[in-house]
C-alpha cells in the first residue's frame, strides 16, 4: 500500500462541511492511529464477517464459522 | 465451456488472494462488495493497491441517495489533491469545481465539457442551480435503472426465495452455480435495461428534471452527460 496521502486543509474543511466536525477530526488523524482504532473495534466487538462461508444471516462471523 | 463454474473460481481465488494481500499489507481487517456489473462503470481498472480507484467509485456513488453524494464530492476534492484531471467530473461544491477547472489547461477542457456539460458553465451565475439540476438527473436516472432492475427481479425473488435461503450455507461456487440455475429455469430477465430501453429510461428522468427541478430545455442542453456516460 502507498502511504496515506496528505490532503490539503481545503480538503479537511470540505469534509467538516459534508460530514461534520468529528468526521473531519477522524480523517485528521494518522492513518496508523485511525488503523488501530479499527483493528480495535474489530478485535473487540461483533463485526461479522461477510465473506464467511456462513453468513452472518446465520449466525455466521468471526469467530462463530 | 467444459467447466461453466471456472469463472467463479477463479475469480473466487483471486479475490481471496486479493484480500489476504491488502490485509497483509494493510494490517486491516477488511471488507469487500463485489459487482458483477458495478453502475455507470463502462470498463475499469484496478489502481496500484489492486482496488477500484476513486473515479470508479465516484460513479458508483451517483445515486438517488441524498447520502452517497457527499462521497462523489469527497472523492473529487481528494482525486484533485492528488493532481487528477478527472476530478472535475465528480466535484459538486462550486467554490472546488472553480478551483479545479481553472487550473485544466485549455487542450484539456474540450474532452471533459463533453463528458460533463456542466463543465462549460462552471463561471455561470447559475452554477449552483445547474449543479442541483444535474445532481437530479443523475438521480433520476438511477432511479430508472433500479426500478428497471427490480421490475425483473421481483417476481423471480418471490419465486426463489426459500430455495435461496436454503443455499446460503453452501460454498460460494455452489451458490452461484444453483443461482444460475435458477435463473435460468425462471428466465430472469439478463439485461433490464435494455428491455426496458435506456432512451425510455433517459427520457422519464428528464421529465423529472423538468416537474421537479422546474428545469428549461436550454438548463438541460446544459447539464445532460451523454447517454454512455449516464447509463452504460
Amino acid at each position: 500500500m502507498n502511504a496515506a496521502p496528505e490532503y490539503s486543509e481545503a480538503y479537511y474543511e470540505l469534509i467538516a462541511r459534508l460530514f461534520g466536525e468529528d468526521r473531519a477530526a477522524w480523517s485528521r488523524l494518522p492513518r496508523e492511529e485511525r488503523e488501530r482504532e479499527l483493528r480495535w473495534y474489530d478485535e473487540n466487538l461483533e463485526t461479522p464477517d461477510d465473506l464467511a462461508e456462513v453468513p452472518p444471516e446465520l449466525d455466521g462471523g468471526v469467530g462463530r464459522p | 465451456m467444459s467447466d461453466p463454474l471456472g469463472f467463479v473460481r477463479t475469480f473466487a481465488r483471486k479475490m481471496a488472494q486479493e484480500s489476504a494481500r491488502f490485509a497483509l499489507t494493510s494490517g486491516m481487517p477488511h471488507r469487500m462488495d463485489i459487482y458483477g456489473k458495478p453502475p455507470r462503470v463502462a470498463s475499469w481498472s484496478a489502481d496500484a493497491d489492486g482496488l477500484a480507484p476513486r473515479h470508479v467509485v465516484a460513479l458508483m456513488k451517483r445515486t438517488d441517495r441524498d447520502k452517497d453524494w457527499p462521497f462523489v464530492d469527497s472523492l473529487g476534492a481528494q482525486m484533485h489533491d492528488r493532481g487528477e484531471p478527472e476530478a472535475v467530473l465528480h466535484l459538486q461544491s462550486p467554490e472546488w469545481l472553480q478551483r479545479a477547472w481553472n487550473s485544466i489547461p485549455e487542450d484539456e477542457r474540450r474532452h471533459l465539457i463533453r463528458r460533463r456539460p456542466l463543465l462549460a458553465c462552471v463561471e455561470s451565475p447559475r452554477l449552483k442551480r445547474l449543479l442541483l439540476l444535474e445532481r437530479l438527473l443523475w438521480k433520476a436516472v438511477n432511479a430508472g435503472r433500479h426500478a428497471a432492475y427490480y421490475a425483473c427481479w421481483r417476481e423471480f425473488s418471490r419465486r426463489a426465495s426459500p430455495i435461496r435461503s436454503a443455499l446460503a450455507v453452501r460454498p460460494f461456487a455452489s451458490q452461484h452455480a444453483a443461482l444460475l440455475a435458477l435463473c435460468r429455469a425462471h428466465a430472469l430477465e439478463p439485461d433490464p435495461i435494455g428491455r426496458l430501453g435506456r432512451a425510455e429510461i433517459l427520457d422519464r428522468a428528464r421529465r423529472e428534471v423538468v416537474a421537479e427541478g422546474a428545469a428549461t430545455d436550454e438548463e438541460l442542453a446544459s447539464i445532460e452527460p451523454p447517454a454512455e456516460e449516464m447509463l452504460p
